[in-house]
């Protein structure tokens, strides 16, 4: 099914802060890609930006044992999917995040710094915002024309 | 050994067991099929890099084979291509 000119679908759900919750995410998305039929292609990329900002905020945004709310919201126009992560960690814009050299030799690459530079690849635009206490990522995907 | 679905945070950790396991039973060369694979997350891919290295170290080999589009061009835009295999192209 693919979505009518100026339908829109929207879609919420809250996380707590553990790793496990993770697969929420990826099921919220399945059930948009679902109503709104997106291209297998968009939603893969989508899966991984959302894994690896997921990854991020869960593994490095709070202290031990510190439980935490994260909200995500999809919100699927004609032209574009719009992902917001709004989470209550400590303030963090991966925006910031050094670029990685991806020419460098397999042998000395590090290790780190990946996930930021797979979200910047996969998504056609990135916002952030600190609003109100909260850490506000927004990634946009752009559909193909049906 | 071959990786299907979605290689998430969870599915690298298992990634791991199995090539650990491959290696401690004195594997020369692993080589990892993703030709069912739909995506991979920067843990699986740090996975792959990881043991490419230390068997690469001792001499040994591990590569991947056939892997799906998807996976292709993930490895491709983090700059991982020498991770697969020469002459397998992506599938599908």
């Amino acid at each position: 099914m693919r979505l009518r000119p100026g339908r829109m679908d929207r879609l919420e759900i809250i996380l707590a802060n553990q790793r496990t919750e993770i697969a929420k995410a990826h099921q919220l998305l399945d059930e948009l890609a679902l109503q709104v039929g997106l291209p297998p292609k968009t939603c893969a990329d989508l899966h991984v930006a959302l894994e690896e900002h997921l990854t991020n905020v869960i593994n490095y945004g709070y202290s031990p044992g510190q439980a935490g709310r994260i909200a995500l919201r999809l919100d699927a126009s004609p032209e574009a999917l719009r992902v917001e992560i709004e989470d209550d960690a400590r303030p963090f814009n991966p925006l910031l995040a050094p670029p990685v050299d991806v020419h460098q030799p397999l042998e000395e690459r590090p290790i780190g710094g990946l996930g930021i530079h797979l979200i910047r690849k996969l998504t056609d635009a990135l916002h952030y915002e600190y609003r109100s206490g909260h850490n506000v990522l927004t990634l946009i995907k752009r559909l193909p024309a049906p | 050994m071959s990786v299907t679905g979605r290689i998430d945070g969870a599915a690298a950790n298992a990634l791991e067991v199995e090539i650990l396991a491959a290696s401690r039973a004195g594997a020369r060369e692993i080589f990892i099929n993703l030709s069912q694979a739909e995506w991979i997350c920067s843990a699986g891919i740090r996975v792959l890099l990881q043991y490419f290295r230390q068997m690469k170290g001792n001499g040994k080999k591990l590569l991947v084979t056939r892997p799906s589009a998807e996976i292709s061009s993930i490895l491709e835009m983090t700059g991982f291509k020498n991770l697969i295999v020469e002459g397998s192209p992506p599938q599908g």
